[in-house]
């Protein structure tokens, strides 16, 4: 019983923070190259549809070379579980991309790492929540992860710029 | 054949190749499709792969750290920073084989020489996994297949949809 929840929390929280992280990263750093709305766009939800079809297959696929590799009966849902995974990343991917659609350029970049901040922090959050530790301590840990990872696209962007 | 690595770290490892081939492939063949400038392609898909790559070890290293938390046993034995690292270096190393055509030949062409050079490495991915875990090689190459092809239609589709 306990395996089954362990495999739909990583799912959840991974297509989440994952979503969160690298739909700002995208985001942000594509805008220092461009300012064309438009094109930011299409490639926030190119990025979100393809990364959420991968990721639930790659959660599909991994998970069934584990079950592979330990020949024990496991009782979690493989397919439930990319399940999980496709809706985690395309609900999480949204949030950063919501203030682009309806602000203008600077003010839609500050707000969009707002919004996926916010997410990352309530996601730490409710995930210490759910494995019983310190909620703030895993809240802020969440934040500076994920902080880390969206800060190398934002790096990466601004070096390329156009 | 009898392993000694843990199985989180192979869970890592095939996870970060497969995914950096089939959504780098899928975001630089749907981006192509929305727009034929080279240097905005580029951009878009080295932003992507870095991006990508970091938050996937951020993903693996903060949910691999729930589990290990929730299960208060302590029968965990991986090294969080390690599963971390191997998504990381599997990801960018896969996520960079469509995006090299791109340096090289620019779109459309790029686009079908980065699927062609994608699938082969699904393909090579798909057959060490049947390898690893024992399963026929040829079936795990094929499911690689449909989920690569399933990715990057998707990804052309909305490329199309939303073209510049």
């Amino acid at each position: 019983m306990g395996r089954v929840k362990n495999e739909y929390l990583r799912s959840s929280l991974f297509g989440f923070e994952d979503a969160l992280v690298s739909t700002t990263g995208m985001v942000v750093g594509i805008s220092f190259g461009t300012t064309n709305l438009k094109f930011i766009l299409l490639a926030a939800f190119v990025t979100i549809a393809v990364e959420a079809v991968s990721m639930a297959a790659g959660e599909f696929l991994s998970d069934e070379a584990v079950h592979e590799l330990d020949k024990k009966t496991q009782k979690d849902n493989t397919l439930l579980s990319a399940a999980v995974m496709f809706l985690s990343y395309g609900i999480g991917g949204l949030i950063p991309v919501i203030p682009v659609i309806f602000l203008p350029h600077t003010q839609a970049i500050i707000a969009s790492i707002l919004f996926a901040f916010t997410g990352l922090f309530i996601l730490g959050f409710v995930k210490g929540k759910i494995v019983k530790v310190n909620k703030i301590r895993s809240a802020m840990e969440m934040l500076l992860i994920g902080g880390i990872a969206a800060f190398i696209g934002i790096i990466v962007g601004f070096i390329l710029k156009i | 054949m009898k392993l000694n690595l843990h199985e989180d770290y192979i869970r890592s490892a095939f996870f970060g190749l497969q995914d950096g081939l089939v959504s780098t492939t899928g975001v630089v063949v749907g981006i192509s499709a929305g727009v034929g400038d080279k240097s905005i392609v580029l951009l878009a898909s080295l932003v992507a792969v870095t991006v990508e790559a970091s938050s996937m070890a951020a993903g693996q290293y903060s949910s691999e750290k729930a589990v290990h938390q929730m299960d208060k046993t302590g029968r965990h034995s991986d090294s969080l920073v390690m599963g971390a690292l191997i998504m990381f270096v599997s990801y960018l190393g896969a996520g960079m084989i469509p995006i090299v055509p791109v340096i090289i030949f620019g779109p459309p062409l790029s686009s079908y020489i980065g699927v062609v050079l994608a699938f082969l490495g699904l393909f090579i991915v798909g057959y060490l996994r049947g390898r690893l875990t024992g399963e026929k090689p040829l079936r795990n190459a094929i499911e690689l297949f449909i989920i690569g092809g399933t990715a990057t239609t998707i990804g052309l589709i909305v490329g199309y949809f939303l073209k510049v």
